[in-house]
């Protein structure tokens, strides 16, 4: 029961004993109760208000996409010689937030953190939506839509061909497509005994029914459990190098080519902490105002929110460490043309997007170095906003100032956004966001099941009985 | 509940006991499993570490599943990417051979994962039996909380140890235990509501009509004009022969072919087009090119080239382009060259400018000659050359017959083909003859190909050995054949 | 996992954790045979013709044991910085390792003073004809480099690598045997907040160090990912190495009932990610460099494919990625010490071959096949006989097990599930 209102600063390292991961005298009925009451109670105003304002961006979105459609990519900021502008620069930023969630649940579960099992949840429905979100942009910008599957492996039937295998961007295509399907099954294997106990809780038929669907008839039998464990283990096994492989891939789209600035070798692991530092700023952005608006202060601590701080520290250097490598090595390489690149990255005219993407993926996460900059939400809100901006302005610096200033001055062009552009980015937030609020209205937000498996065993009557306790040792 | 359930006589398929914290159902399941019952299940929350040691449940199998899966997923997409790529369309793309293993390592790698995550999801599904929405356990009330805080071990009626009343003791004997609960089997029909089947069955049939449809429409042939929503580039601008065009100066759609330039596919070596051996090598290629690419441009005014038309050929403009290498051979050439010169008045004709180096002529017709190419060659001969020169060379044609029979004062007779003169000529001369004409008569390069006109060569060859030749040069076999004919 | 009570487990430190005396006389005949191989191996190799042979296979037995050495620098900050409670029971192996580095920096000077003196026997670069405009063998790239590569600041970034990595090994590990008397919550909680400048720096001056010492070989050649190339390379062997020494340890009687099946198994799974780690950015490097095919770059894989390095290019292929990681996949392998530390060694000698086909290709530009010979037999042994005497003197008389750090009880009571 969550009467008693223990006040641990969870901060506090203590090497002896490992911090509690859910304060505030929880025991399991109170957590489902906790969890379960964000979507049993009555809906508030402000998640109308907010759905609202999404759904206008949604259909601003929609909209858009349909003139585009109906007009042709013309209409977007895209020309000779930067081809590619707001699309892939969108794709980028989005796919990147979408590592967090399985990262999440992937990396830090083989990593025995714990801790992950109060964000886990969250994060991995992030994900999806992110992912959604960047799959509109390649869906789009082909132009005719109506034949997107030919970024399939599907013979094309007009052309009597086959996608072409050597293209960077076809392994896009499978690296996307197999993340989305992977993240999707796995978020969902996840969520089986939770939507389990939402339909063993809920009294509204029609909720009931979805949910007795949804959750299959899971039952919480241990021996399923034995084959759900095993499998979520091969989850992580399977989703840990799934998710090093996609921004590897989306950096290859980039690193196959010979244009200065977009071939590198550091590439692959450079655009995999980027990703996953963009997601976990995405989480920290998400998570700091939902803890608050859905009271789970106790389930998702400060220590948790410090943890999450101290990984945009770590990928954030290492960030900067592949902005000087990329630096050095320019030089160091003795190619005038990535000599230029660089310089007129930081010098030239997009300058200014340059020093934005500096200060803020390799500036601002240095303020976590001080503790309080780790232990004050609002602060760490700020600094998640910064890194999203800065990260969307990484993938702007990286795919417009190379193709702008490329081999032969002749050749050199600006690229200037257009209002579609613009529209198109703040859209996508309105779609990710539809998403999201549906999710936090619907579904348990919180990996109940898991936070429980992580709390202390409440004493036991057998720990009293001295027959039982000689049986056991 | 029990006795609720018991009004209606269903049966009992197992007993259940309750418990509120994880370490009682652990030491319970202990205690059940030594008691040596097999058919018995745990129900928690939360996945409870140690269960698996206390109720004696094996390793699962999961994982064979999964590993095999994964490997076919990798041959699968190796497969994919060698059969389309590298054996049914094998372009070569980025300078990369068809089959490129390192690229093909990021398809190869997703589809692994690909299948392995699926097959944990499907193996995991199948192996609970699940889903199963029908679950005599979700008739018990307190069974609810299964799923929230309460921990439950229940013991089959079909376990060989069960016994109705022992094994009831040893539920309520159990340390920890707070209920203990008798689960009957679900009295309702396990037969699916009809109008459940209806439903599916009727939704499937509706599902697959549209598909049938498109695939009908796509493969059958049909007289109505199709329906066309998204047009692509089947309807569009363009231009068409003889119209307008507003993008060019001149106003005209066709484009002439831009002075210097070969079309594609319509190279052909140089030798063979012109019959003369470059003497310069490399550069001159592009001359000789040029050379040829002139007549075409201005066709019409052939007229204007009162001299032989063979004199013209690239060692002219080689010789003002590069006069350093052309020095040497500048010099010799008048000498060698100059019986021919001479010779040339005795078929009753002056050559023009008969100080003009003469080019350096193939000897023998760069083409294979065979019975094809001879065939080709009569036939050619036939339809153009045999009209002035006669069907065997003599020179004496119709329009050649007809011309002398009207007296007609210009007329210059055709050559005799068979003079000593043309027997000695080399080949290339006389397919340049072909090509641009001599005296009056007109050049045939722009109506005969140039193979044909190779072909014409040989066959002109093929007619004068008819007169030179001897009956030893004829095959054995051959001559058989001929003997036999003539008989 | 939290809620298991856990009752304090305490290890005292007694001839358990100790090294058995009879490694002394192995440190002996380690010393003398290392010496001895070491002067046979500069006898033949700088009597040759020509000396680069020596150098670079030097430099490739030098490079080897000194990433085992940079792959526990790695190991032991981390611990501190992730607050890792399952590897408490093997930090001081990994802390010994690291003090090795000091030895690996008087190794070092048999590299550092030819090219004081002027040798480019090893460094094309250090050869001044190049970077003169008006001689014959001016090259334009290493003139470019050559505020970067030339022989004073090679020295001084060699000084301050040695001096940044021998600083941090000091610090843990003088701290880590502090506590190891006094129990002293305090110094885990110093050490943590040490951590993450020490593995910053770590990544900054492991980096360049691969960059001077390994990339600067082929001074043409370039690529930005190096630096984690190494960096795969080493704390995988670093992982291989330490399984090999507590294996060793344990078949002594020592550290029984500390380290268990599960820190095996931990062990194993580090190998088994770092095997992932190393093939992917291995695989990186080569796909990045072989599809944009810009002739700065691929000079150095085609140099490896050519006279007879293709074969050793598959056999890495092989032998470091696909065999140990299909090997060491299955949990039941990593459980198993004796198949686990067979792994191990095959790891390491993997690593050998790596790093051999990162340097002997630039004898001789490439033209040589790939030959292993005295030479290469008598380095390896010469420092690697030194490398174990040293870390049996660090070792002696010193617990190996961290026996007050607060979190051992929970590394000793770990479980894997």
């Amino acid at each position: 029961m969550a009467t008693v209102n223990e006040v641990i600063d969870t901060t506090i390292d203590d090497p002896g004993n490992r911090t509690p991961l859910v304060i505030g005298g929880h025991d399991y009925g109170s957590i489902t109760r906790l969890v379960c009451g964000i979507n049993e109670s009555k809906t508030p105003i402000a998640w109308y208000i907010g759905m609202l304002m999404s759904l206008s961006l949604l259909g601003m979105l929609g909209g858009l996409v349909g003139y585009l459609i109906f007009t042709g990519v013309g209409v977007w900021g895209n020309n000779n010689p930067v081809y590619w502008g707001f699309p892939i620069v969108n794709f980028v930023f989005w796919v990147g937030i979408g590592h967090a969630g399985t990262l999440i649940s992937a990396i830090l579960f083989i990593f025995r953190q714990n801790w992950r099992t109060s964000i886990n949840r969250f994060a991995e429905a992030m994900t999806i939506f992110a992912v959604v979100c960047a799959g509109l942009f390649p869906g789009i910008h082909i132009g005719r839509v109506w034949v997107f599957y030919w970024l399939f492996p599907l013979p094309s039937l007009q052309l009597a061909m086959w996608p072409q295998f050597r293209s960077p961007l076809l392994w896009d295509v499978f690296a996307v497509s197999t993340y989305a399907t992977v993240s999707l099954i796995f978020w969902y294997t996840g969520m089986i005994p939770d939507l389990a106990t939402l339909r063993d809780r809920t009294d509204n038929k029609i909720l009931r029914i979805v949910y007795s669907v949804l959750s299959l008839g899971w039952t919480g039998s241990a021996r399923a459990w034995s084959r759900y464990e095993k499998a979520y283990t091969l989850f992580a096994a399977l989703a840990a190098p799934l998710v090093l492989s996609v921004h590897t891939i989306v950096s290859f789209d980039f690193a196959v080519s010979q244009l200065p600035g977009w071939h590198t070798t550091i590439f692959p692991p450079y655009f995999v902490a980027g990703a996953v530092f963009s997601g976990f700023g995405m989480v920290l952005t998400l998570m700091v105002p939902a803890r608050q608006w859905f009271g789970l202060k106790d389930v998702v601590t400060l220590r948790h929110l410090e943890n999450v701080c101290k990984i945009l520290l770590a990928t954030g250097s290492m960030v900067g460490y592949a902005y000087a490598m990329e630096f050095f090595i320019a030089w160091y390489g003795g190619n005038m043309y990535e000599g230029f690149a660089f310089i007129n990255r930081a010098f030239g005219p997009y300058w200014w997007a340059y020093w934005i993407m500096v200060s803020c993926n390799v500036i601002s996460p240095q303020l976590f170095w001080f503790k309080v900059c780790r232990t004050t939400p609002w602060l760490m809100f700020v600094i998640s906003i910064f890194v999203n901006i800065g990260m969307w302005f990484e993938r702007f610096v990286i795919t417009v100032t190379s193709l702008a200033r490329d081999f032969l001055p002749s050749s050199w062009g600006m690229f200037e956004p257009t209002w579609v552009d613009y529209g198109m980015l703040i859209g996508s937030f309105g779609l990710f966001f539809t998403l999201f609020l549906l999710f936090v209205r619907f579904g348990p937000i919180v990996a109940m099941a898991e936070v429980k498996s992580v709390m202390p065993h409440p004493h036991s009557p057998v720990h009293d009985d001295p027959q039982a306790a000689a049986d056991h040792a | 509940m029990s006795e609720e359930a018991n009004n209606t006589e269903p049966k009992l398929i197992g007993l259940m006991a309750q418990f509120d914290d994880p370490d009682s159902l652990l030491a319970a399941c202990e205690k059940v499993r030594k008691a040596g019952y097999t058919k018995t299940d745990a129900y928690t929350p939360f996945p409870l570490h140690g269960i698996d040691e206390a109720l004696g449940i094996k390793p699962t199998i999961l994982p064979w599943i999964v590993l095999t899966l994964g490997v076919m997923g990798g041959f699968a997409g190796l497969g994919l990417q060698y059969v389309t790529n590298a054996d049914w369309y094998p372009f070569i793309i980025s300078a990369k051979p068809v089959w490129s293993l390192p690229a093909n390592i990021p398809v190869i790698f997703e589809l692994v994962i690909l299948h392995s995550a699926i097959a944990v999801f499907i193996g995991m599904l199948f192996l609970n039996k699940l889903p199963t929405f029908s679950n005599p356990l979700f008739r018990v009330p307190e069974f609810a909380r299964a799923t929230d805080d309460k921990f439950f071990l229940t013991i089959d009626v079909n376990d060989d140890k069960y016994k109705p009343n022992k094994t009831r003791e040893l539920l309520d004997g159990l340390i920890g235990q707070t209920d203990v609960i008798e689960v009957f089997e679900d009295p309702s029909p396990a037969e699916l509501p009809k109008i459940i089947k209806f439903v599916g069955i009727a939704a499937t049939v509706v599902a697959v009509v549209p598909p049938i449809l498109l695939w009908r429409a796509y493969y059958q042939t049909s007289t109505v004009p199709r329906i066309n929503p998204i047009r692509d580039m089947d309807v569009q601008l363009r231009g068409d022969t003889q119209t307008i065009s507003p993008v060019f100066a001149d106003g005209r759609t066709m484009r002439p072919r831009i002075p210097g330039t070969v079309a594609r596919g319509e190279w052909v070596d140089p030798i063979m087009l012109t019959g003369i051996v470059p003497e310069i090598g490399g550069e001159q290629n592009v001359i000789f090119l040029q050379e040829e690419d002139t007549p075409e441009e201005g066709a019409d005014k052939p007229a204007e080239d009162e001299k032989p038309a063979e004199d013209k050929p690239a060692a002219e403009e080689a010789e003002g382009q590069q006069p350093m290498a052309d020095d040497a051979p500048a010099e010799d050439k008048p000498a060698e060259e100059a019986p021919a010169a001479e010779e040339k008045p005795a078929d009753g004709e002056a050559a023009a400018e008969p100080e003009e180096p003469e080019p350096n002529w193939v000897k023998i017709a760069p083409i294979s000659v065979t019975k094809a190419t001879l065939e080709r060659g009569r036939q050619r001969y036939n339809i153009y050359c045999s009209v002035c020169h006669g069907l065997a060379g003599d020179g004496d044609g119709l329009v050649s017959q007809r011309a002398l029979q009207l007296e007609q004062p210009t007329w210059i007779p055709p050559t005799n083909l068979h003079t000593d003169y043309l027997l000695t000529q080399p080949d290339g001369k006389l397919y340049n003859t072909i090509t641009h004409g001599i005296r009056k008569m007109k050049g045939y390069g722009d109506q005969i190909p140039a193979e044909d006109r190779w072909a014409i060569v040989t066959y002109v060859r093929a007619l004068q050995k008819t007169r030179t030749g001897t009956p030893e040069e004829i095959p054995a076999v051959e001559m058989k054949e001929l003997e036999i004919k003539g008989q | 996992m939290g809620g298991h009570h856990k009752p304090t487990i305490t290890v005292t430190d007694d001839e358990s954790i100790r090294l058995n005396p009879a490694w002394q006389s192995v440190r002996l005949v380690a010393m003398a045979v290392g010496v001895l191989a070491l002067l046979l191996a500069m006898g033949i190799g700088l009597t040759q013709e020509s000396s680069s042979y020596f150098f670079h296979s030097y430099l490739t037995s030098f490079v080897y044991f000194l990433s085992i050495s940079l792959g526990a620098l790695f190991f032991v900050p981390i611990h501190f910085l992730t607050r890792a409670g399952w590897s408490v029971v093997v930090r001081r192996v990994a802390e010994l390792l690291s003090q090795n580095l000091i030895p690996m920096a008087i190794l070092f000077l048999v590299i550092l003073f030819p090219v004081l003196l002027g040798s480019h026997t090893l460094f094309e670069w250090n050869d001044p004809a190049k970077w003169d405009v008006g001689s014959p063998e001016y090259d334009q790239l290493i003139a470019h480099k050559s505020g970067y590569l030339n022989s004073i600041f090679f020295t001084i970034r060699a000084i301050v690598y040695f001096a940044t990595w021998i600083c941090i090994a000091r610090y843990f590990y003088l701290n880590s045997l502090e506590q190891d008397g006094n129990g002293d919550k305090q110094i885990t909680l110093k050490l943590q907040k040490w951590s993450s400048l020490a593995v910053v720096l770590f990544a900054l001056t492991v980096t360049f160090a691969s960059f001077d010492w390994l990339m600067s070989l082929d001074p043409h050649w370039f690529s930005t990912i190096f630096g984690v190339y190494f960096f795969a390379g080493s704390a995988l062997s670093f992982f291989a190495f330490m399984t090999v020494c507590i294996f060793l340890l344990q078949r002594d009687g020592k550290m029984a009932n500390i380290v268990t099946q599960e820190h095996y198994h931990d062990l194993g799974k580090y190998t088994f990610g770092f095997t992932l780690f190393w093939g992917y950015i291995a695989f990186s490097q080569f796909l990045l460099i072989w599809y944009a095919n810009i002739p700065e770059e691929t000079g150095w894989y085609l140099r490896r494919q050519e006279n007879g390095w293709a074969v050793v290019a598959i056999l890495l292929i092989f032998g470091h990625f696909f065999l140990p990681f299909f090997g060491v996949m299955s949990r039941h392998i990593r459980r198993n010490k004796y198949i686990l530390t067979g792994w191990a060694v095959f790891i390491l000698v993997m690593h050998y071959v790596d790093l051999y086909y990162i340097v002997m290709p630039q004898v001789a530009h490439g033209t040589a096949a790939p030959s292993f010979g005295l030479i290469d037999l008598c380095c390896i042994v010469g420092i690697g006989g030194l490398y174990i005497s040293s870390l049996i003197w660090f070792a002696t008389d010193k617990p190996l097990v961290p026996v007050k750090d607060p979190r051992l009880s929970e590394s000793l009571a770990l479980q894997n599930h």
